[in-house]
């Protein structure tokens, strides 16, 4: 407020310190959080955009496109489970190592999985499609009434590094549930047990 | 704002502009759900799918009961134990020692390598030693008291064993050439084997058939909680209530303190203590007198009864003329389950209690018939070794003593916790030159040993197990480990061929998988059922699968009144150690209804869990009738101290109304040393204070003979029971209102 500092001024003078050297440090301090604040927004934009770990980086940099879609391997030959648990399964290392004790063995990723067998250890691969813990899912009920897994996993055999494209929010489930008029699809206890 | 952006300025903008892009990049970050990992499994098992549970039958076998149950078991590990319904002792049902197995399988203070002691016996010090280095000087000094003639210096002492292990302990002493093996139960039977034999001429434990009784009259018999069999009893006992329609059974309980049972029961009279076997013998004199026996011998009793008149036994027990005909008005309108246990069995006089509770069974006609004592066929898998009673505790004692134990093996049991310290146990092992536990926590007795072996839990092992005493039919359970066994522990059965091969008598089976299907493949050469496989194999697989096997109830016996036992029939006060006027109060320690298994006090959901009487956790307390604490001027959570003539200990009071004002109780259980750090540290040990006497005419020991006195220490703690609901104290705990007044 220019000329505020006049009428506090109790005998009508001018006072011994001018607004303006005290509004100075405060403007200051307003723009450099301003300028904060715009590099939070800038900072978690960022992050959003391109480190939503969608696609995290694997311990072995792992191709669905070559052994989905160039080899055609049917997605259970490996995740043994889906069609009779609630978890898909992640192939036991001994599934790799059936086929690549012959297969690739001079690529280093295929060295790098073997040393973890030799050392006994299974690679800890990451989740790339994890729900809360709080949300019930069951691949078997999906997958035995038909679905592809594709409708929620994307199009794998074209990923050569395994990508999440569905948001995996509840509206995004349900979505599909009003769609497809599935039985007890939208009741809370379905998935929230 | 000055125009011109000054250097200093434009390094403080700069660094905002980078703080803020990092805090938000970071909250972005904090805001997502944390990546988790997949770990995939090396080789998968053939019979696990990870997302679904895999059911395994198996036996529990922290008690000798032997339940049979099924553990849940996701991606490997073991979630859940609940009852086998197929079992026929449990048929579905468990105690909270068998639920809370769990916690013994993953106890963090569980051994894992051998230990060799490198302190001062009992200083519990230790290193880790390599389980070839602990057999080779294990199976050195067991061959080299066989090479100079001495196996018979070598004792071992096992918990209740009632499968397999039994006989491969057996055998295995017999291969050093010695026969001194033991089981060790702290509280155990007591007298029963001995009263069965003498009073009904049974060679196995009778079945008391409560499911079709009509009265049961339990002079001191816990068996809802601390019973041979809780779980059983308890299934039974709610038949007997409420599995009849329009026949609901009646239970009376005669005990000085209240138990879990009598706190069940439809009347409950306290007596003075070491008082019941003459309420029984007054009864039986009122069933004669009254000419409700019909037996030929009728005379004889009248006689041997006559002197126990109602006077007498109102004098005597503190009970009126009143209630002793009420009840004998009770007994003569039909038959009636009469039985003995606690500390009944467990005075001076405890012979002559349950020998007079036997009588009243012949009396009201009970023997040998449904709702009365039924017999048992032979057990499926008969016991090599009795349990431990004083004496043999007392002569192992003294021929430690005189140097005549030169090796002493425990296995998975803890007796110097367990037994009175009185005893002197602990002092005896001085003298013994080599002690090993074989133990899965480090308890009290290993604490004194030289070598520590780790056992694995029973839901990592092979085993087996017939229940102790028998249900009426010949059944075995069998156990299999229900998930992959931690690495480190080896089994008991293994350990024990290990030494035998090391020390140059190798026994045939390689390890105890064998020896224990070997022995099955003789049950299944014996077995009377035809319906089972032929192929044994088959047979295996099925008792695997089933988690039990019954081989139907060939040889029961019958249970006959012994006449010789009439002669024992004379009432004789019970005798306490320490004077009246020293020790003014009888103590009386009891089986804590949730920590009564060995293991139990190192299980944290046993612990927590509220006794269901007190509603008191974690801890000892003496429980004390309000009346006598008024008149000692004490109140609840005064810290006393109890004396008796054999020990002290410090313990918090507990008013509790249920209890003779002339006695004191304690449950046993707590005041542990060492045993993990759930156990250790925690309230006191009540058999400190039991002086080491013996039940007169028997060897077993009289855990209810001592009297202690109480003094004051000034201090107190707030104990706080969890569910007090017994003092409604004007409260109205459900409002109502008149219907008039709506
Ligand atoms: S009664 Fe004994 S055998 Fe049965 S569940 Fe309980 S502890 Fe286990």
């Amino acid at each position: 407020m220019p000329g505020s500092g006049e009428r506090l001024s109790p005998q009508g003078g001018s006072l011994a310190i001018s607004p303006r050297t005290v509004a100075g440090p405060l403007r200051k301090s307003a723009l450099l959080l301003a300028v904060g604040a715009l590099g939070f927004g800038g900072g978690y934009g960022v992050n959003a955009l391109w480190f939503d770990g969608a696609a995290p980086v694997q311990p072995i940099s792992f191709s669905h496109k070559l052994h989905a879609g160039e080899h055609k391997l049917p997605c259970q030959h490996c995740h043994l489970y889906a069609e009779r648990s609630p978890v898909a399964g992640v192939p036991p290392m001994s599934k790799c190592l059936g086929c690549h004790r012959q297969i690739a063995t001079d690529s280093p990723e295929i060295q790098k999985l073997m040393a973890f067998w030799q050392r006994g250890e299974p690679v800890p691969w990451l989740k790339v499609h994890d729900l809360p813990d709080f949300t019930h899912f069951s691949h078997k009920r999906h997958v035995r009434a038909g679905l592809p897994c594709q409708s929620c996993h994307g199009p794998v055999e074209s990923m050569d590094v395994l990508t999440r494209v569905a948001p995996m929010t509840m509206g995004w489930c349900l979505g599909c549930h009003r769609e497809r008029a599935v039985r007890f699809g939208t009741d809370c206890w379905t998935c929230h047990k | 704002m000055s125009r011109d952006l000054n250097r200093r300025d434009f390094l403080a903008l700069l660094s905002a502009g980078t703080a803020g892009a990092g805090a938000g990049f970071w909250f972005g970050e904090a805001l997502k759900h944390p990546v988790e990992q997949l770990i995939p499994a090396l080789v998968p098992p053939e019979d696990l799918v990870p997302g679904i549970a895999t059911w395994y039958a198996s036996a529990c076998t922290q008690c000798p009961a032997g339940c049979g149950i099924l553990v849940k078991n996701r991606e490997g590990r073991a979630k859940k134990i609940e009852g086998n319904p197929g079992h026929p002792v449990n048929q579905g049902g468990l105690c909270a020692l068998g639920q809370a197995g769990l916690n013994l399988l993953y106890h963090p203070d569980r051994l894992l390598a051998p230990r060799r002691r490198s302190g001062a016996r009992g200083a519990g010090q230790f290193q880790a030693a390599g389980w070839d280095e602990a057999l080779a000087a294990i199976a050195q000094a067991l061959a080299e008291l066989r090479t100079q003639g001495r196996g018979a210096s070598l004792s071992l002492i096992s918990a209740p064993q009632t499968g397999h292990l039994d006989t491969l302990i057996h055998e295995v002493l017999a291969a050093f050439d010695s026969t001194r093996y033991g089981q060790h139960e702290a509280w155990g039977a007591g007298i029963a084997p001995l009263v069965q034999r003498k009073a009904l001429g049974l060679q196995h434990a009778p079945r008391h058939d409560l499911a079709q009784a009509r009265l049961v009259l339990s002079f001191g018999a816990d068996f809802l909680a601390s019973g041979d069999t809780p779980v059983h009893a308890a299934r039974a006992y709610g038949q007997m209530r409420r599995g009849r329609p329009g026949q609901r059974g009646r239970l009376v309980q005669i005990e000085p303190r209240m138990s879990l049972t009598g706190a069940n029961a439809d009347l409950w009279l306290p007596v003075r203590p070491g008082s019941e076997g003459l309420v029984a013998l007054g009864l039986g004199r009122a069933l004669v007198a009254g000419g409700h026996y019909a037996g030929a011998d009728g005379e004889r009793w009248a006689q041997v009864l006559e002197p126990y008149t109602p006077a007498l036994v109102a004098r005597e027990s503190g009970l009126t003329a009143g209630h002793v005909e009420a009840l004998a008005a009770e007994l003569a309108a039909g038959p009636a389950l009469a039985l003995a246990g606690g500390a009944t069995t467990r005075y001076s006089n405890g012979l002559g209690n349950a020998l007079a509770v036997e009588a009243l069974n012949q009396l009201c006609g009970s023997l040998d018939r449904p709702g009365g004592v039924l017999g048992n066929p032979p057990p499926l898998l008969p016991a090599e070794a009795p349990v431990m009673d004083l004496t043999a505790w007392q002569t192992l004692i003294a021929d430690a003593r005189a140097g005549r134990v030169a090796t002493l093996l425990f296995l998975d049991c803890n007796p110097l916790h367990e037994l009175p310290p009185a005893l002197g146990l602990r002092e005896a092992l001085d003298a013994v030159p080599l002690v090993v536990s074989l133990a899965s926590l480090p308890d009290e007795t290993s604490r004194f040993a030289d070598w520590v072996l780790p056992l694995p839990s029973y839901l990592e092992s092979w085993g087996d197990a017939a229940p102790r005493p028998g249900v009426g039919l010949r059944a075995a359970a069998l156990a299999q480990p229900v998930v992959a066994p931690r690495e480190g522990p080896r089994p008991a059965g293994d350990i024990l061929l290990e030494l035998a091969r090391r020390a140059g008598t190798p026994l045939a089976s390689p390890d105890y998988l064998a020896y224990l299907k070997n022995g099955w493949r003789s049950l299944h050469a014996r077995r009377s059922d035809a319906n089972a496989p032929a192929d044994f194999d088959a047979f295996w697989n099925a008792a695997l699968n089933a988690g039990v096997w019954g081989d139907g109830q060939a040889g029961t016996e019958s249970p006959r009144w012994q006449p010789e036992a009439q002669d024992a029939l004379d009432y004789r006060p019970a005798r306490f150690a320490g004077g009246e006027a020293d020790y003014p109060l009888v103590f009386q320690p009891y089986p804590s209804p949730n920590l009564h298994g060995a293991s139990a006090a190192a299980l944290p959901w046993l612990q927590e869990l509220p006794d269901p009487l007190t509603g008191l956790a974690w801890g000892s307390w003496l429980e004390i009738n309000p009346r006598t604490a008024a008149a000692l001027g004490l109140a609840m959570g005064d810290i006393v101290l109890v004396e008796s003539p054999a020990g002290r200990v410090e313990a918090p009071v507990l008013p509790y109304p249920a209890i003779h004002p002339a006695l004191v109780a304690m449950p046993l259980g707590q005041g542990h040393e060492a045993f993990g750090r759930y156990a250790a540290g925690r309230g006191v040990n009540a058999a400190a204070l039991v002086a080491p006497s013996t039940v007169e005419g028997t060897g077993a020991l009289a855990w209810a003979a001592t009297r202690v006195r109480l003094v004051k220490t000034g201090r107190r703690v707030k104990l706080k029971p969890r569910g007090k609901h017994d003092q409604a104290l004007g409260r109205e705990l459900f409002g109502s209102i008149p219907i008039k007044e709506l």
